[in-house]
């Protein structure tokens, strides 16, 4: 049996019992929600979102287990924060060493496309926000520049 | 190797329990454990193993973890939230410095021991 339980703050914890014993089921239960003021039971065996892609960021709403879109949504910016700045280090040897060829078309190039890996996030907030799935917000990505 | 005085684990230690899960898909599930009564599913690679009887805190308390991307997998207790003696929390990650994130593995595995 799998008991889906709900913290204050929203998120999902899920109890997967290896037992069959209603004692050590009431008993575990008991002990999370001793160590979670405010937490409560959702329910039994409810269906979960297909992946574990938004996992820490499910949520109980409507008797439904999905996920908090607000909050996927700064995960995904998060993480897409980062594949940007990953990719503005990457060029980090390409500008440097172009600057040392005196190669002023590449330079150029360079700059205008790192400044535009640092203007993406506004373009990036505005498309993630609009997004309502999370399977697009799954696969949302921008056209890199770089 | 060998050598009794050197062993990390006690040559007369006993398990106390065990559990090795799955947490690749869906919801984590016991693969094998003894002395588990459920798994608390807290998020990506956040765990608990809930037992059946008390397990001393006192004896030695083995984690690990491994799965699909590496040799950086592990599996490690958090010092903040210490094992009691009805569960050990633990996280998992695919990196060797578990801060960075944490992540769901195809395997992890508690062992706690009981000496005597």
């Amino acid at each position: 049996m799998r008991r889906t339980l709900k913290r204050a703050d929203g998120s999902i914890a899920i109890l997967v019992f290896v037992t069959d014993d209603p004692k050590l089921i009431q008993r575990d239960t008991a002990a999370w929600l001793a160590g979670e003021p405010g937490g409560s039971v959702v329910g039994d065996d409810l269906p979960l979102p297909a992946t574990r892609r938004w996992r820490n960021q499910w949520t109980h709403s409507g008797g439904v287990v999905g996920v908090d879109m607000a909050k996927a949504r700064v995960q995904r910016m998060v993480e897409l924060r980062a594949e940007r700045d990953s990719r503005l280090a990457a060029s980090d040897a390409s500008i440097l060493r172009a600057q040392e060829q005196n190669d002023v078309p590449a330079v150029n190039d360079l700059k205008t496309k790192r400044q535009a890996l640092r203007d993406l996030p506004v373009t990036m907030q505005a498309a993630v926000d609009a997004i309502t799935d999370p399977d697009a917000l799954a696969a949302y990505a921008p056209v890199w520049p770089l | 190797m060998g050598n009794r005085r050197n062993r990390i684990v006690p040559s007369r230690a006993r398990v106390a329990g065990f559990a090795v899960i799955d947490a690749s898909s869906g919801t984590p599930t016991l693969q094998r454990g003894k002395n588990v009564s459920s798994l608390t599913d807290v998020g990506v690679g956040l765990t608990t193993v809930n037992w059946v009887t008390e397990v001393p805190t006192a004896g030695p308390l083995i984690t690990n973890g491994g799965g699909t991307s590496g040799s950086g997998n592990i599996g490690c207790l958090r010092g903040t939230t210490p094992p009691t003696v009805s569960a050990v929390y633990f996280e998992t990650s695919t990196t060797t410095n578990v801060s960075v994130g944490f992540a769901d593995l195809a395997w992890s595995c508690v062992l706690a021991l009981r000496s005597y």
